[in-house]
């Protein structure tokens, strides 16, 4: 094994998977190279380094904040509360509803939701036809009785049935 | 705790919610997108307890939490942010970075600031490796890369970071 490919080791071997045979051929060569020592030097202290200061803590109450918005997520409840928040986190309130997952859901929602007007608007509103009286002779018929002193009443009931609105 | 040994994601969250967040703010560097990573992770969590077997939960979690990160990554890399306004002024002062918002000594900073600067495939394996302590063999398998190329990044990882902690004097 040569010396580069000795060096390229050194991590694994500081953490233990080298095979025996190649933990070997690294052992019996340190004590020969001064650069596969400071190699073996510098990995060890950086793993140290990261081992020990690797845990980042979790900010109060984010923790607690996450678990509610996961469990709402299916349940359609209202869980989340920023009250319990940090208020320097609580507007991530939003940015947590506008995560990419709660995007797609919102957007699934939304779709579904203007699918079910346009349905209700395609079987609710009568069709052209049975709209067809001229709402504006309607007015005028209305409009010219009117000047004759009439009763109100009449004159637009005359209007309507004469316009087809009423049978 | 589910009669057949797998636990709820609200215990998973409640007893490992810290180790998740841990990898996900070494991995991102920020508090912003580890809740988000956090999050969406616990989201898979709980779609994929139904069909977990027990065995290493912290490798499967840890597993997950990569994935997301790398699913995230991605997603940006399709969508580029746009150009900034020409107008300086208009421009928006930058979020807090690892130095400003680590809760821990200086030092937490330094080594997230040199994490940061490491490329994706290296901090991956350095984070699964000395934060998710994960063997060489699971990292492998959670990225789906033979032991070899795992073994190489993380070296070559810890190498980068020698280097930019002793430029930062954190280390001689």
């Amino acid at each position: 094994m040569n010396p580069e490919n000795l060096l390229e080791l050194t991590s694994a071997f500081v953490d233990g998977e080298l095979t025996l045979e190649e933990s070997r051929a690294f052992e019996s060569n340190l004590p020969l190279s001064s650069e596969l020592s400071e190699e073996l030097q510098g990995v060890t202290a950086v793993r140290d380094l990261l081992r020990a200061n690797g845990q980042e803590v979790i900010p109060a109450g984010m923790l607690n904040f996450i678990i509610a918005v996961v469990g709402a997520s299916d349940e359609g409840a209202d869980g989340a509360s920023s009250d319990d928040y940090p208020t320097e986190i609580a507007h991530g309130v939003i940015e947590i509803i506008e995560s990419p997952t709660t995007k797609r859901r919102l957007a699934k929602w939304l779709a579904g939701t203007a699918a079910a007007a346009c349905l209700l608007v395609v079987i609710g509103v009568p069709s052209s036809g049975s709209v067809a009286p001229p709402i504006a002779a309607s007015v005028q018929t209305h409009a010219a009785r009117s000047s004759l002193d009439e009763p109100a009443v009449e004159k637009l009931s005359a209007a309507s049935i004469s316009a087809g609105f009423l049978r | 705790m589910t009669p057949d040994g797998v636990p709820t994601w609200e215990e998973v969250a409640r007893n490992h919610g810290q180790f998740l967040y841990s990898v996900a703010y070494r991995l991102t560097g920020n508090q912003e997108d580890a809740r988000d990573i956090v999050q969406e992770s616990l989201l898979r969590v709980r779609r994929g307890l139904e069909t977990y077997t027990p065995g290493t939960l912290e490798g499967w979690l840890a597993r997950i939490v990569t994935n997301v990160f790398l699913d995230d990554v991605r997603k940006r890399r399709r969508r580029p942010t746009s150009a900034l306004p020409e107008n300086p002024d208009l421009v928006l002062p930058p979020s807090a970075s690892a130095a400003d918002v680590s809760s821990a000594s200086g030092l937490s900073a330094e080594i997230q600031e040199a994490l940061n600067a490491l490329p994706e495939d290296f901090r991956v394996a350095v984070v699964l490796c000395d934060v998710a302590d994960q063997s060489y063999e699971e990292i492998s398998m959670s990225l789906g890369v033979p032991v070899g190329t795992v073994r190489s990044r993380i070296h070559r990882g810890r190498r980068l970071l020698r280097s930019a902690l002793t430029e930062s004097g954190v280390i001689e």
